[in-house]
């Protein structure tokens, strides 16, 4: 089975995946650059950090190290929400893009089923956030080169994993929800509503302490990417967000075979 | 499937939106190799009909079948015989005309690009520049060629010649009679009489959302009502208008009168010219009305045959 559609949908996302994946990469080579010289000044300066700071940021106290380092000033929030960000606007558009503009009719009245056409579109959205997510492996790898910098590249690999899981995970809420709601917009407007209030019921809401347990519905626990950094690889996070995902595909698919197109 | 399977039986078919409803109690049965028309005003139900023959959207009730294939169950084995455009067609704009004719045609398993060069010669389509910067008429013309490109066994054509040019809407009428003398059936839905009866060996009308009558090309001659202004030296009286063989109903308006005419026009015109005419002028009829002349004793009919 030839892949066309899926070709069709990388080459029409190139320029995004194109700025998303430099941007990270020169962030990242930044921020593995700057490691030696900052981070041990940091360190000594950061000694009694407010927990509220703490809970937003990162885990400071570990600027000392290299995963700490990494994990505090990427892997904590820039990396995961710009992944997520990615698949929301991914997400939304997938369908939603073609349907508002009438293009899905030249899909639907070829020989290609309503699940192929979503499955292939899914597939390129995987492969839009693996390489973005790997532009990040480059720009450790590479500043790695150049700067004193130790760091276990399984386990960025792994974090980066986590994130890209994310990525897709996000990816199916808001396909999902365009799939059930005909509309692009209120995918994308769900979709950005239900990414801060995850962010923060992970990070600001266990400070609470009634709230503590709240961070357990939050896909950016099971991703926690500082801490697949220090401590490799949960099998049992990453089958949460796998479950999740394919569920939430499982529901867009459903729902866009049986539903009307184009009103 | 079996070779004598209808190309396009549409069973009772409804289409509604809660109590909303769009189409009702459709019915209709193709044969093979003829070009058949679906003509009703707008709003009338003819694009929900052909969306919902194409799986856009699901039957309420009834059914579709293509060459004997369920148009939901075997949706994607139907279109592999099936040619598609909307009069309003979107197309990818970012892409040139050759990139999305190659891009449609690679979801179908390929075509025969020699019979698509000589479609591009025969349209004079423009191929090589992004779709957003062509003309309305251009981008039809790319609209066309990918309905007809796979050599279809039904085509399926939505208001297709609207918003084009007369030399264009020629051109696309010599493709549909090619395709039909190629063995190909047709299914062309328009809110032009005339179109219609230019191209169509069958006809449907459809009003309302419901099939009104189904009739061949010859017998909507009679359909046919032509309406002229004419301006008088001395205008006649209306008794003396109605006596005009023809006409068949007189509006006097200040200074000139419109006459709605039916059957020969030659008839007319010697009738017409006993008086001194100083300007003469037609003018369109809508297919609102062609209807209500045509079928308003259908509907008597009907009302005594329920007592």
């Amino acid at each position: 089975m030839n892949k066309t559609i899926l070709m069709q949908a990388l080459v029409s996302s190139q320029k995004s995946t194109f700025f998303w994946s430099l941007a990270l990469f020169l962030i990242t080579f930044m921020v593995v650059a700057l490691f030696d010289s900052v981070a041990k000044q940091y360190a000594d300066v950061f000694t009694e950090i407010p927990a509220g700071f703490e809970a937003i940021v990162g885990q400071v106290g570990s600027f000392s190290t290299a995963e700490g380092w990494l994990g505090v000033e990427l892997f904590s929030m820039v990396l995961p929400v710009s992944l997520a960000i990615i698949g929301i606007g991914a997400g939304a558009s997938m369908i939603g893009r073609e349907e508002k503009s009438g293009t899905l009719e030249l899909l639907l009245a070829s020989p290609v089923s309503r699940s192929r056409i979503m499955l292939e579109k899914v597939g390129a959205i995987a492969i839009q956030l693996a390489i973005v997510s790997l532009s990040v492996l480059a720009g450790v790898v590479s500043a790695m080169a150049l700067f004193p910098f130790e760091i276990s590249l399984l386990n960025v690999l792994y974090s980066l994993l986590s994130g890209w899981l994310l990525g897709i995970l996000f990816a199916a809420l808001t396909l999902a929800i365009q799939s059930v709601t005909h509309s692009r917009g209120v995918a994308l407007g769900a979709g950005s509503g239900v990414l801060l209030v995850a962010y923060f019921a992970n990070t600001l809401a266990p400070m609470v302490k009634d709230f503590e347990n709240i961070k357990l519905v939050s896909p950016f626990y099971y991703y926690e990417g500082q801490d697949v950094l220090i401590n490799g690889l949960s099998i049992g996070n990453v089958m949460v967000l796998v479950v999740a995902a394919v569920v939430l595909l499982a529901i867009g698919l459903v729902a866009f075979q049986r539903r009307d197109t184009g009103v | 499937m079996s070779k004598s399977a209808s190309p396009l039986k549409i069973t009772s078919l409804t289409k509604s939106y809660g109590s909303q409803i769009s189409i009702e109690d459709i019915s209709l049965n193709l044969k093979k190799g003829e070009v058949f028309g679906f003509l009703g005003p707008n709003g009338a139900g003819k694009s929900t009909t052909i969306r919902t023959v194409l799986n856009f959207l699901h039957p309420s009730k009834g059914s579709v079948s293509i060459f004997g294939l369920d148009s939901v169950r075997d949706s994607v084995r139907a279109k592999r015989r099936i040619g598609y455009l909307a009069g309003d067609i979107a197309l990818y704009d970012t892409m040139t005309g050759r990139k999305l004719l190659r891009y449609l045609a690679s979801l179908r398993g390929g075509v025969d690009w020699e019979y698509v060069t000589e479609l591009e010669r025969k349209l004079v389509a423009t191929l090589d520049k992004p779709i957003h910067t062509l003309s309305k008429g251009n981008k039809q013309k790319i609209g066309l060629i990918q309905a007809f490109m796979h050599k279809p066994d039904l085509i399926v054509l939505d208001e297709p010649a609207s918003g084009l040019d007369p030399l264009m809407k020629q051109a696309f009428y010599d493709m549909v009679r090619d395709a039909s003398s190629n063995g190909a059936t047709i299914f062309v839905s328009s809110h032009d009489l005339t179109e219609v009866q230019k191209i169509c060996h069958r006809i449907a009308f459809i009003k309302d959302g419901k099939i009104v009558a189904t009739e061949s090309i010859k017998q909507t001659d009679k359909l046919s009502i032509k309406r002229y202004r004419v301006t008088f030296m001395s205008q006649p009286t209306k008794k003396q208008l109605k006596e005009i063989p023809g006409v068949h109903d007189v509006a006097v308006d200040e200074g000139h009168v419109v006459l709605s005419v039916t059957g020969n026009i030659n008839e007319f015109i010697k009738g017409l010219s006993k008086y001194d005419v100083t300007d003469f002028d037609s003018e369109e009829v809508s297919l609102e009305e062609l209807f209500i002349h045509h079928y308003q004793a259908t509907g008597s009919k009907k009302e005594e045959r329920d007592e």
